[in-house]
């Protein structure tokens, strides 16, 4: 045993400095961003589109050429980073140089917190966390526990994943949400504690991801839940399953560690409004 | 339940999940326990059924299917794609045809995502038996392998490579040496703390004789993957039926199925060890195959989109006669996931789209294997036993 302390002292800090600086590793990737020089539709703007192929690649409907503004063609909240219509544009415009659409390497996208109700620091001592899986593929669960590696090591930042309810301050929900896992949710958000913070983490999470039906009923996510068809056990409340909750939806699939970090960190140190 | 046929007098029943510690998926363990000893497990999963199946056949074209494949269960996300490819291209009759550097790269990807399962199975183990340095160190190598993938195919769990006819990253043969020799340094910093923590006593005996198998049992519950490689089954389609280029490697070099005979969680521990070492020797032989081939981008192989559609074209004009045979035209494919064989049946192509599609994971039997072998068990045992299983709950509920 005395060997191992020695090595890991050995092996000294191989944690990243960030949130105090963004260093991330090369090839890290957060976001997907389309040129409007480059882009055939949005360089001239015409009523007729001349080119359609990524909208009609995209699997998960993240792209609308009509959007207004143009920068927000991309819905990076719906993206998975397949990739398609990256491919799609090289072939279009004739190579890597002229497409419209790359990844974007700094830590850039949108969090969405929805029903904010609070705006200060919430917590003052340390954040814990509790985990819920509502149907996930296992990658996301995979992102989440990389945060205790010590590449990440989130316990400098004075977080932790604590296995009950009871004790935790922010709900980390991953999966479709299928229809076993929603009584489930409920039973584990309801030993939950005021305040108290929902984090969706991943596509499948938000709308479904790859899975989703389009039914905005089970297996297609939270975020466009109305709960019309969600009887919470007990009462005959039919409440939204994020009605009154503070929400933070973090998209892509599975979401980078860096990412769910810092969604963690905002919560923790406040200013999210 | 029916804990009734094992209940001894003083026993009693709790439940544990379907939430769980940590970050864990969603089952249901229901134990009969006398405090100590584990006399009965049963397991309720389903939880987090997704019914992927009738899902893929909404799907639009062949290239959306593969997405969703791959994110049944992400941490195979490679070697089920490669199993659903396969046998598109086993229906399309393309399994000849594709370049051998395709079949090496394929390879290369598969035996990477071994390696990195494997090594984060290693540090669940070691943590599982309280031995927090080294389950840190492993868990930092496998982030190393992660970062990698991201760097060179945008994707830390190797998904959206695969496609039909080869694999859509384009790779230069300076970005293969590249990773190979990334996860060469990496694979030998953690033989050094595999082999230091063979020296940990306190880490290998809890190991040993822990969650034991016998090989009768192994083969009543058809046991699959390292499970039953720890029981001395092999059943390695690498060895057993070779795809790919398989088949020539191990005629080549003198790999040995990893093979044991204790069926314990040791064993289990050491086949995944003996894999990591092997599967570095299949990256060293891939990487020099694809300097003797003279491979110089994986753009070179790529089928165009205009062949691809002349093939499914093809093949649709083809079914209407074909559809009198018993089972009418289908495909089929297959690949060793690092937990085992992935299969995949697929037919009634409809010019887009399989409508049928058929994959199997070896966490079902394996699942069965588990509750049974952990009867009369020590409860401070199960977690060790369980990590060694390395089970993926998603795989298991689809
Ligand atoms: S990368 Fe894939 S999911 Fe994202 S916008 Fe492009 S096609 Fe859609
Ligand atoms: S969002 Fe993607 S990575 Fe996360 S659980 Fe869903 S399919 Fe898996």
């Amino acid at each position: 045993m005395a060997f191992w302390t020695y090595k890991g002292l050995k092996f000294g800090i191989k944690s990243v400095k960030f949130p105090k600086e963004n260093d991330f590793y090369d090839g890290f990737i957060s976001s997907i961003k389309i040129d409007l020089q480059k882009c055939l539709n949005l360089m001239e703007k015409s009523n007729e589109p001349k080119c359609r192929e990524c909208e009609f690649v995209c699997p998960t409907k993240a792209i609308n050429l009509n959007t207004e503004p143009a920068l927000k063609v991309i819905d990076a909240d719906r993206c998975i980073f397949c990739g398609l219509c990256i491919d799609v544009c090289t072939d279009v415009t004739g190579s890597a140089d002229t497409r419209a659409i790359s990844y974007t390497t700094e830590l850039d996208f949108e969090i969405l917190p929805q029903n904010y109700a609070v705006d200060k620091k919430v917590f003052k001592k340390s954040l814990f966390v509790k985990h819920i899986d509502t149907g996930s593929c296992g990658a996301c669960e995979s992102e989440i526990n990389a945060l205790n590696n010590p590449y990440y090591n989130m316990h400098r930042l004075g977080i932790f994943i604590t296995p009950t309810p009871r004790f935790a301050d922010v709900l980390l929900v991953t999966g479709t949400f299928t229809e076993r896992m929603a009584e489930v949710f409920f039973n584990v958000l309801d030993n939950i504690p005021k305040p108290r913070f929902i984090v969706l983490i991943g596509s499948c999470a938000l709308f479904g991801g790859v899975f989703e039906k389009g039914d905005y009923k089970f297996n297609s996510g939270l975020l466009q839940r109305d709960g019309t068809d969600l009887q919470r056990k007990g009462t005959d409340l039919n409440l939204s399953p994020l009605e009154n909750e503070n929400v933070i939806a973090l998209p892509h699939c599975p979401p980078n560690p860096f990412e769910i970090l810092n969604v963690l960190l905002l919560i923790k140190n406040g200013g999210l409004k | 339940m029916s804990h009734s046929n094992y209940k001894f007098l003083g026993d009693y029943e709790f439940i544990w999940g379907p939430v769980r510690k940590g970050t864990a998926e969603s089952i249901l363990f229901n134990f009969l326990t006398s405090g100590e000893e584990l006399h009965n497990l049963e397991i309720t999963a389903g939880y987090k059924k997704r019914n992927s199946k009738s899902i893929l056949a909404g799907k639009r074209n062949l290239c959306e299917q593969i997405l969703l494949i791959e994110r049944i269960s992400g941490l195979h996300a490679f070697a089920a794609s490669l199993s659903y490819c396969l046998s598109i291209e086993d229906f399309f009759g393309l399994t000849d045809k594709g370049h051998v550097n395709i079949k090496i790269l394929r390879m290369f990807f598969a035996e990477l995502e071994r390696i990195r399962n494997h090594i984060e199975n290693l540090s669940e183990i070691a943590e599982s038996t309280y031995i927090v340095v080294p389950s840190a160190l492993y868990a930092y190598y496998a982030e190393m392998l992660k970062q990698l993938s991201q760097k060179f195919l945008k994707s830390r769990y190797l998904m959206n490579i695969n496609y039909v006819g080869g694999i859509k990253k384009n790779l230069s043969l300076k970005d293969m040496e590249n990773i190979f020799n990334s996860v060469k340094s990496t694979v030998n910093k953690v033989q050094e703390i595999i082999k230091k923590n063979m020296e940990t006593k306190s880490h290998i005996d809890r190991l040993k004789t822990t969650g034991k198998i016998d090989l009768k049992a192994a083969k009543q519950f058809k046991a699959n993957g390292v499970a039953a490689k720890s029981a001395g089954i092999s059943l390695d389609l690498r060895i057993k039926r070779p795809y790919l280029l398989y088949g020539e490697l191990y005629g080549e070099t003198n790999l040995k199925p990893a093979i044991f005979e204790d069926g314990d969680a040791f064993s289990r521990y050491m086949v995944r060890i003996e894999e990591i070492r092997q599967s570095l020797n299949i990256l060293e032989y891939c990487y020099n195959m694809l300097k003797k081939n003279r491979f110089s981008f994986t753009a070179d192989y790529l089928l165009s989109r205009k062949e691809l559609e002349e093939l499914k074209e093809e093949s649709t004009r083809l079914q209407p006669a074909d559809k009198d045979t018993k089972y009418g035209k289908h495909g089929f494919g297959y690949a060793e996931s690092s937990e085992g064989a992935i299969f995949c049946y697929i037919k009634d192509f409809d010019g887009n789209i399989f409508k049928k599609i058929n994959i199997k994971y070896p966490f079902e039997s394996n699942y069965k294997l588990f509750a049974y072998g952990t009867k009369n068990t020590m409860m401070m045992d199960f977690n060790i036993n369980e990590a060694s299983y390395n089970f993926s709950v998603a795989a298991l509920d689809k």
